[in-house]
């Protein structure tokens, strides 16, 4: 009796979690190879924003200017930092600079033996934006958590959304913003190329729209059957073109 | 169909709403089911009343995570199927199984008062928020879905013996958490 007692009480525990536990974990492989596949695509449409980087690069490391970061040579570690929430800062200072390659960075995190993949966004031959695409394990393991999707554009709380479009509607109130803030950083996010075989297998998925206070504006694909949010792609200031499609 | 036209449906009370849910929710209802039960046709029959009991709820209830919803009223009746088989020996689903791991979380000697289920359903919660995200999915397929440790191992990549290890150590701490939180099963 005890025990179907504790079976049952599990019954009503937070659907985050109940949902949570349904998303499927790829192998680490497959999972890295996503990412990969991800920042593939990303830097190719990105190449004619980096056309001149060799140049704008000094050999001993890559200043963002303009000004987020400012970012130093493999092995030294992030000096400075301006502009972007401090909730961004907190997880970015201090954190090795290991590999910077073809408009990415990789960095160290020493507590998690974790790296963080982030991308260049260079603008009118300066770099501006580095845009976060995914950790990876000293064991492979990639991971990319919905929370850091709302970190990297900007968004630390529901009230720094503007709208929401999700499907047809849009969305602009705020209980209802709030509401989908919720949802959606509960999920776990994938690069596209994972999330393209969840649809495959007809779980099926939604594009979704968000535009940030900051300007920004980004788009992923959600599922409700898998909690998965697939947001590796499509990013642009508002007015501007999509960086991306 | 997404959500919302299907949310549409249930609220204008439309015939096609269930078939529709059916179709959406329906493989993923009776694999719940089937796990608990460990039979394809107990786990229809606990779908087609789940599906029923969604028709019932909604409207005046406008669940958020629809999928989670279904499951959780398939989960509770596959639960109480299984309850009144395992009285007549019947059934050979994981429930059995999973029960005899979640002995390890009781108190050796029965409580003297009952505990409040939702206080208990909060601590539960509230240990698996402690924990990182690979440990919370694989105590929540076992406990909540009902998986077998080897699905569980496949769908989160693991080894079995990994998967193993985790839920008995989870087991430990989450009997330790409770303890530590006035709970007493």
């Amino acid at each position: 009796m005890r025990r179907e007692k504790l079976l049952r009480a599990m019954n009503d525990l937070p659907e985050d979690l109940i949902a949570e536990g349904n998303v499927r974990r790829r192998h680490p492989l497959i999972r890295i190879a996503a990412v990969a596949v991800c920042l593939l695509v990303l830097a190719s449409g990105l190449y004619p924003y980096f056309r001149g980087r060799g140049e704008n690069l000094p050999a001993e490391g890559v200043t963002v200017n303009g000004a987020i970061y400012e970012i130093w040579a493999p092995g030294s570690t992030m000096a400075r930092r301006t502009g972007l929430p401090d909730s961004i800062g907190k997880e970015m200072a201090g954190l090795q600079v290991e590999e910077i390659d073809q408009g990415t960075v990789h960095l160290y995190l020493p507590a998690e033996n974790q790296r963080a993949v982030y991308l260049l966004r260079q603008e009118n031959g300066t770099f501006r934006y580095l845009i976060f695409t995914g950790y990876y394990t000293s064991e492979g393991d990639a991971h990319v958590a919905a929370d850091q999707m709302f970190l990297t554009y900007g968004v630390t709380k529901p009230e720094e959304l503007v709208s929401v479009t999700w499907g047809e509607e849009t969305v602009t109130d705020r209980e209802t913003l709030g509401a989908l803030y919720g949802t959606l950083i509960a999920s776990e996010a994938y690069g596209a190329e994972e999330f393209s075989q969840d649809v495959d297998d007809g779980l099926g998925g939604e594009t979704v729209w968000l535009e940030a206070a900051n300007g920004l504006r980004w788009s992923g694909i959600y599922s409700e059957t898998t909690g998965v949010f697939s947001w590796c792609g499509n990013y642009y200031m508002v007015g501007e073109d999509p960086m991306v499609h | 169909m997404d959500d919302k036209k299907i949310m549409e449906l249930y609220f204008a009370r439309s015939r096609e709403t269930l078939q529709a849910v059916d179709e959406k929710y329906g493989p993923f209802c009776r694999a719940i089911a089937r796990n608990i039960l460990g039979s394809d046709q107990e786990a229809e029959a606990c779908v087609n009343d789940a599906l029923q009991r969604s028709w019932e709820a909604i409207p005046p209830q406008r669940p958020g995570h629809l999928s989670v919803f279904l499951g959780k009223i398939t989960r509770i009746l596959a639960l109480d199927r299984w309850a009144d088989y395992r009285g007549k020996k019947r059934g050979d689903g994981e429930a059995l199984q999973v029960l005899a791991e979640l002995e390890e979380c009781l108190a050796g000697e029965e409580p003297e008062h009952e505990v409040d289920e939702k206080v208990l359903t909060d601590a539960i919660a509230a240990y698996l928020r402690t924990q990182p995200m690979l440990r919370r999915m694989a105590f929540i397929r076992r406990y909540w879905y009902c998986n077998t440790v080897p699905v569980i191992a496949k769908q989160l990549s693991m080894a079995e013996e990994t998967v193993q290890s985790t839920l008995r150590q989870m087991r430990r701490e989450l009997k330790d958490y409770l303890g530590k939180e006035g709970i007493r099963l």
